[in-house]
């Protein structure tokens, strides 16, 4: 168990949350889902988990509310954010429930709030010039593009047949294509510092060549067993690539 | 305008632990807390590894390096660096860390909620320690002066340089006496200070500068050698 | 730890919340436990005392510091400082943690009798009434049955302090044994190179002081890392090169003070003098000799007859004459015979204007040659390739080393206990000493042994052992002086040199022999073979352990005490009380009184401790310059510089013959235990031979491969700080270090568990890749006691014979093979 593993929690957890609502403004459903709630539900539990993530990062967690002091702080930043994405989350599941359909508008809004998360999580790491594998550039796409990569997937599960549309699917593709790239740059820098990059290649292979290929299968032929593997892919990608980085936490 | 910073001979260093010890009684440090470390060095290379510590796991100090008989056998004391531009003083989400108008950063231990980040944010490692339990100490009875910081479970600790001492006008503790006359402190900014005194004149290195986190510690260089 | 629990029904947790019930001397008044930090109460600003202290464990150092007291408890300390001598201001992490050995949990809480087998640590509480009746009934039943000589007394050094130390020179502990007039056993410790020192020069101050560094151009640091071993010492050397002086360092190992140098010079263990030899030889062969100090110094022109005597005036027909010396005795005057050039005759030296080094023809029918005809011959065969192959430097290391004792200025010689530590060492010394005169490198500014601040004098001895009783009655005296390895024979056997001499009770203070005497499995035979053994200590260390009464000494701040030795720094120190014994523990001197009182002799101790050190202080330098106890209280420190910044002074030397000597034509040895003697080695300076086991050449070394030199610590003085865990932040364990080429013929890994064994030990601890040993040279830490080991200890694998005239404890002069387990 690495040190930061409530880190790793967090950023995952939070960061699917963040990824889920981008691919819900992005890819609203064709018509009116069955449970318009669910999708929200699942990022606000996710959202939540991951916030508890961070308490036990805490040595000292019933002092959290201090965390809330300086605005500069990365862990504020993600404080700040994640209480407003959970109070959009809350609106629009209560909203979904009552009135069946998630607001085009609302939508939109938590999903550039979201965005702006995904930001802020990997901004956070360039301050920690004591951990030269994460002070870099590679950092901030190493989340927003994971956290994408994983909230499509994520639809693709609770949305019915998106993985059908080819706009989708080609979307996949790009983002996990991106994802790859990235992944490829994280780990020569990692090597480059003396660290090991074992991990985000695996990643890389199982998220970025595994995701793509399922998207591929996917847009030529598409089945049922297609959104369960590709989550699968692209989770586990991703975490073993998230697991590599905080490996590398000199704590 | 004071601005506190440290000189440290690599010269005049012989490892003897004199400073180590003289803070870790003055602040009554536990077990698992050192704020400065005195490592044993086998090559020039100051931005490189910062060297080996019993303290920090090595078997034992003063172990020199090359081959005999052309070897290299050098130490340097790694404490907090006061920067002045703290690339912890940012991270710290709740602002126990802190900056004082005359340079010393320390950190404020009922503000701290133990989150690690200034310890990831720092690039010099091992100066800040994050307690983990309660802490364990060596003996049964308090030592150190009254007003020693305070140790608790859950809080990151480091160099605070002793400013409960500088604010009643006695000497740091690790400062108060060097066998080998290595160190020096006082107001950067002051000419006349000893430890600007002790700059003048040498060649001196700041620490992994590229981080941008302008230390102000200056390690005077050993002299060239005949 | 098994052993502390089975001790005493008192654990080091009961100190602390069972405070009250110790009693009114032991209380622990106002301790505050550890969580209960004053600032965050927020009351008043608690008040700081700051009483002045001696630290005092004998380190070749020792310190003036400042003890500060909050509510009863030492709770920290920092260097005193001098107002007339900052660059002595000192002190080292031994000294600054030593409110942990205050509190520490091995101190010894109350008396105790032995109740289980020696050496097993297993005692039972008494009153000190019982205790100081045991020992003194059981003494008064030996002295009756077998005289005070069955007693036999530890003088160690674990202590400087006067009053309460056991040190030689004066203290109350000195003065019991002269009035009891039991037997001194002598540790023999670092005899040779001192010794070396007053054989060629004489008595008196050898070294110049650090004054005189200003002149020095370069410093030579030989056989020792003043950094680990006189780390007080270091900033002087440091800033001599600052200045522009350089550094050299001659040692086996590369440490501190070789990465501090300009030159780093290697030489094998125990071959320094064959360096010596070989320089001589260079300097000799180019011509470099100091000849006019070598004429005017020493006795380099004093003539040697076939017979092996000094020519004297006897020689010539003229007769001897009386008279009476310093000390009121008679002594004959027969001086010696030189050749003086200026007028081609024989003459006393102290007439002659130009003395003859050489080329001096018969006198009166003798055949006649200098002492210089003599260190001719005797460096004649040590030439540059035998002494490189003997020694291991390089050729060109040896020329630039008789380059620069000769063409290069001013050299400072700092010869270090790496030379006293073998078999040789007293050769080894003189051979270097030798070079010293004969390079000229002694006498003057900047030129000489740089080696401390010499001593006030180590006080009036004589008078404060042997002044009378109140009532006028003279102490008896030493009844006799033991050797410590004689000694551990004479216990076995019951004999010294063939006559009965029984050994009934042993009595030390604060001296941890089982330690650090060499040969530990005979130290712990010959302890096992006594009677009845009295140990007063601080704490429980290994020799404690075979106490069968054992007496808690209090610690230095809890009483009151005069420094008198010191080392590298001119100050007379007073160790003012700071805080109440703890437990039931005694000043050392009260002890020694309760003692006296005891065995009837409170009459020789009916003076008060300022009436004693006044009577300690009242040497001649003493009173000429009025130091008094009250004096040396005024600032709790007074410097006391006995002789100038130069050592002999433009050629002062102490000899009979005022010179630097060569030669003694009838030499004795040290000590006589009935060892085979082959007295021609210890005439002539300029004879050397190797050690024992660390020299390469043994045919021992074909079991046992490797030398040991067992080194010095940063954070121990000895054993002492062994129970401050502080320390072990620094230097955590026994460990081996090993050169990297021989760890890996052996498969040896850093970290890995290895054992070192010889016939006569072994001792398991771990290894250590240190590139900066030579090959077939270790280096082990040997403070450690023998329950920090993993197996074994260090000390039993060094032996505890002698030179044959020299009485030295080798403690390098070692063998071992290694085990990797």
């Amino acid at each position: 168990m690495i040190s930061e593993f409530p880190l790793f929690i967090f950023t995952t957890l939070g960061g699917l949350s963040a990824g889920l609502v981008m691919a819900m403004a992005a890819f609203p459903p064709a018509e009116k889902p069955a449970r318009p709630w669910l999708a929200p539900l699942t990022a606000l539990v996710l959202l939540g988990i991951g916030m508890l993530g961070v308490l036990f990062h805490l040595k000292r967690p019933a002092l959290f509310l201090l965390a809330l002091r300086n605005p500069t702080a990365g862990i504020a930043q993600e404080a700040y954010c994640g209480i407003v994405l959970g109070v959009l989350l809350l609106v629009l599941l209560i909203v979904c429930w009552r009135k069946g359909e998630a607001p085009k508008a609302l939508v939109w809004v938590t999903a550039a709030v979201s965005l702006v998360m995904t930001f802020i999580m990997g901004f956070a790491y360039l301050a920690n010039v004591g951990t030269a594998a994460w002070a870099n550039w590679t950092t901030i796409p190493l989340f927003v593009v994971g956290d994408i990569a994983m909230g499509l997937a994520l639809w693709a599960i609770l949305s019915k047949d998106v993985l059908a549309k080819r706009p989708f699917t080609l979307a996949n593709i790009v983002v996990l294509a991106v994802l790859a790239v990235v992944m490829l740059l994280t780990g020569l820098h990692f090597g480059s510092v003396g660290n090991d990059a074992m991990l985000i290649y695996a990643g890389l292979v199982v998220a970025g060549l595994g995701g793509i290929a399922v998207s591929v299968a996917a847009q030529k032929a598409p089945a049922s067993w297609q959104a369960g593997a590709l989550i699968a892919c692209v989770l586990v990608g991703v975490c073993l690539s998230r697991y590599g980085f905080y490996a590398a936490s000199i704590i | 305008m004071t601005r506190y910073g440290m000189a440290i001979d690599l010269y005049r260093c012989i490892g003897c632990q004199a400073c180590t010890t003289a803070c870790k009684i003055s602040n009554n440090l536990p077990k698992d807390i050192s704020y400065n470390v005195v490592y044993t060095k086998t090559d020039h290379d100051w931005d490189g590894s910062f060297g080996t510590a019993v303290v920090k796991g090595a078997l034992a100090n003063d172990n020199a390096g090359g081959t005999f008989p052309n070897c290299i056998l050098e130490f340097m004391p790694i404490q907090c660096q006061h920067c002045e531009n703290p690339s912890c003083l940012r991270v710290c989400p709740t602002g126990a860390t802190q900056k004082r108008d005359d340079g010393i950063v320390w950190v404020d231990p009922e503000l701290c909620i133990g989150c690690g980040a200034c310890i990831m944010a720092c690039p010099y490692e091992g100066v800040r320690t994050l307690s983990e339990g309660d802490p364990e100490y060596y003996l049964d009875v308090v030592v150190g002066e009254y007003d020693a910081p305070k140790h608790m479970a859950g809080i990151v600790e480091k160099c605070t340089f002793c400013k409960n001492l500088i604010d009643r006008g006695e000497v740091p503790a690790c400062m108060d006496l060097c066998p080998g006359r290595a160190r020096y402190w006082g107001d950067l900014d002051d000419p006349n200070s000893e430890v600007s005194k002790a700059i003048e004149g040498r060649k001196y290195h700041k620490l992994r500068e590229g981080a941008g986190t302008a230390p102000n510690v200056y390690y005077l260089l050993p002299p060239e050698r005949s | 730890m098994e052993k502390q629990e089975s001790m005493h029904s008192f654990s080091r947790r009961s100190f602390i919340k069972g405070a009250a019930a110790l009693g009114a001397a032991g209380a622990l008044a106002g301790c505050s436990a550890q969580g209960s930090n004053l600032a965050e109460t927020g009351g008043p600003v608690p008040e700081t005392k700051i009483f002045a202290g001696a630290c005092r464990s004998q380190c070749a150092n020792g310190c003036y510091v400042n003890v500060h007291v909050r509510d009863g408890q030492v709770v920290r300390t920092t260097a005193g400082k001098f107002d007339d001598g900052p660059e002595f201001n000192r002190i080292c992490p031994k000294g600054l943690s030593l409110p942990a050995r205050v509190y520490s949990s091995e101190r010894l809480q109350y008396p105790m009798r032995r109740i289980g087998e020696r050496g097993e640590g297993k005692f039972e509480r008494i009153s000190w009434d019982e205790a100081i009746k045991e020992i003194t009934d059981k003494w008064k039943g030996y002295i009756e049955e077998y005289g005070p000589t069955s007693i036999a007394f530890f003088l160690g050094s674990g202590n400087t302090g006067t009053l309460g130390g056991p040190a030689p020179e004066g203290s109350i502990m000195a003065r019991l044994l002269n009035v009891m007039g039991t037997s001194r056993v002598l540790p023999d410790r670092d005899i040779a190179t001192p010794m070396s020192h007053t054989y060629m020069f004489g008595p008196g101050a050898h070294g110049h002081r650090a004054a005189d560094t200003v002149n020095g151009d370069h410093f030579i640091i030989w056989a020792g890392d003043t950094a680990v071993s006189e780390k007080q010492r270091t900033h002087f050397f440091l800033e001599a090169r600052d200045r522009g002086a350089d550094l050299i360092v001659i040692d086996i190992a590369y440490r501190t003070m070789a990465g501090k140098a300009d030159k780093f010079i290697p030489v094998h263990p125990a071959t320094d003098g064959a360096l010596a030899l070989g320089i001589i030889h260079e300097v000799l062969e180019q011509g470099w000799e100091a000849t006019e100090f070598l004429r005017e110094f020493t006795e380099a022109p004093f003539l040697i007859k076939d017979d092996g005597k000094f020519l004297r005036m006897s020689d010539l027909g003229v007769a001897p004459t009386t008279t009476t010396d310093a000390q009121g005795k008679e002594t004959t005057v027969d001086p010696w015979v030189v050749w003086d050039e200026d007028t081609q005759t024989a003459m006393p030296y102290t007439e002659a204007t130009k003395p003859a080094l050489g080329d001096v023809p018969d006198i009166n029918g003798f055949h006649v040659r200098t002492e210089m005809d003599m260190i001719r011959e005797a460096a004649e065969p040590w030439t540059l390739e035998r002494a490189s192959e003997v020694t291991g430097t390089s050729i060109e290391d040896i020329k630039y080393l008789a380059h620069l004792y000769t063409q290069e200025g001013n050299v400072m010689t700092d010869m270090k206990y790496g030379l006293n530590h073998y078999n040789n060492g007293m050769y080894t010394s003189k051979c270097i000493n030798s070079l010293l005169l004969i390079t000229g490198q002694m006498c003057f500014p900047g030129r000489g042994m740089y080696t401390g601040e010499g001593n006030f004098g180590e006080g009036n001895t004589q008078a404060t052992i042997s002044m009378p009783s109140a009532s006028g009655e003279k102490p008896r005296g030493v009844g006799a002086t033991l050797n410590w390895t004689d000694f551990c024979n004479i216990v076995q056997t019951g004999k010294k040199m063939g006559k009965d001499f029984p050994i009934k009770s042993f009595y030390a203070v604060c001296t941890n022999i089982v330690s650090n005497q060499t040969e530990q499995n005979e130290t712990i035979k010959a302890l096992k073979a006594i009677e009845f053994i009295v140990i007063q200590e601080m704490t429980m260390n290994d020799t404690s352990l075979y106490a069968d009464i054992l007496l808690p000494a209090c610690h230095w701040f809890e009483t009151s005490d005069l420094r008198v030795r010191y080392y590298g720094n001119p100050y007379l120190l007073w160790n003012e009380k700071a805080v109440e014994p703890l437990y039931e523990s005694k000043p050392d001197a009260d002890i020694y009184r309760l003692i006296a009182d005891a065995m009837g002799y409170g009459d020789f101790f009916q003076f008060t401790d300022d009436e004693y050190l006044n009577v300690l202080l009242s040497t001649p330098w003493g009173k000429a310059h009025g130091v008094t106890i009250d004096k040396i209280r005024e600032k709790n420190y007074l410097r006391c510089e006995v002789s100038g910044p130069v050592a002999h002074p433009n050629g002062e030397f102490y000899t009979p013959s005022k010179r630097a000597s060569f030669y003694r034509e009838d030499p004795k040895p040290d000590y006589m235990m009935g060892q085979e003697l082959d007295i021609e080695k210890e005439k002539f300076t300029l004879f050397w031979e190797p050690a024992r086991e660390a020299d390469l050449d043994n045919p021992i070394r074909e079991k046992y491969p490797f030398s040991v030199c067992c080194e010095h610590m940063r954070t121990r003085t000895h054993t002492q700080w062994y129970d401050v865990d502080y320390m072990k932040e620094f230097e955590k364990q026994p460990v081996c270090r090993i050169n990297p080429e021989d760890a890996a013929e052996l498969g040896i890994k850093e970290g890995d568990t290895i054992r070192l064994y010889n016939d006569r030990g072994s001792v398991t601890l771990l290894a250590t890749i240190n590139p900066g040993e030579q090959r077939k040279a270790l280096h082990c830490p040997r403070s450690f006691l023998t329950r920090e080991h993993i197996d074994g200890d260090l000390a039993t694998t060094t032996f505890n014979d002698y030179n044959q005239a020299c009485r030295n404890q080798s403690y390098f002069d070692c063998a071992v093979a290694i085990e990797k387990l």
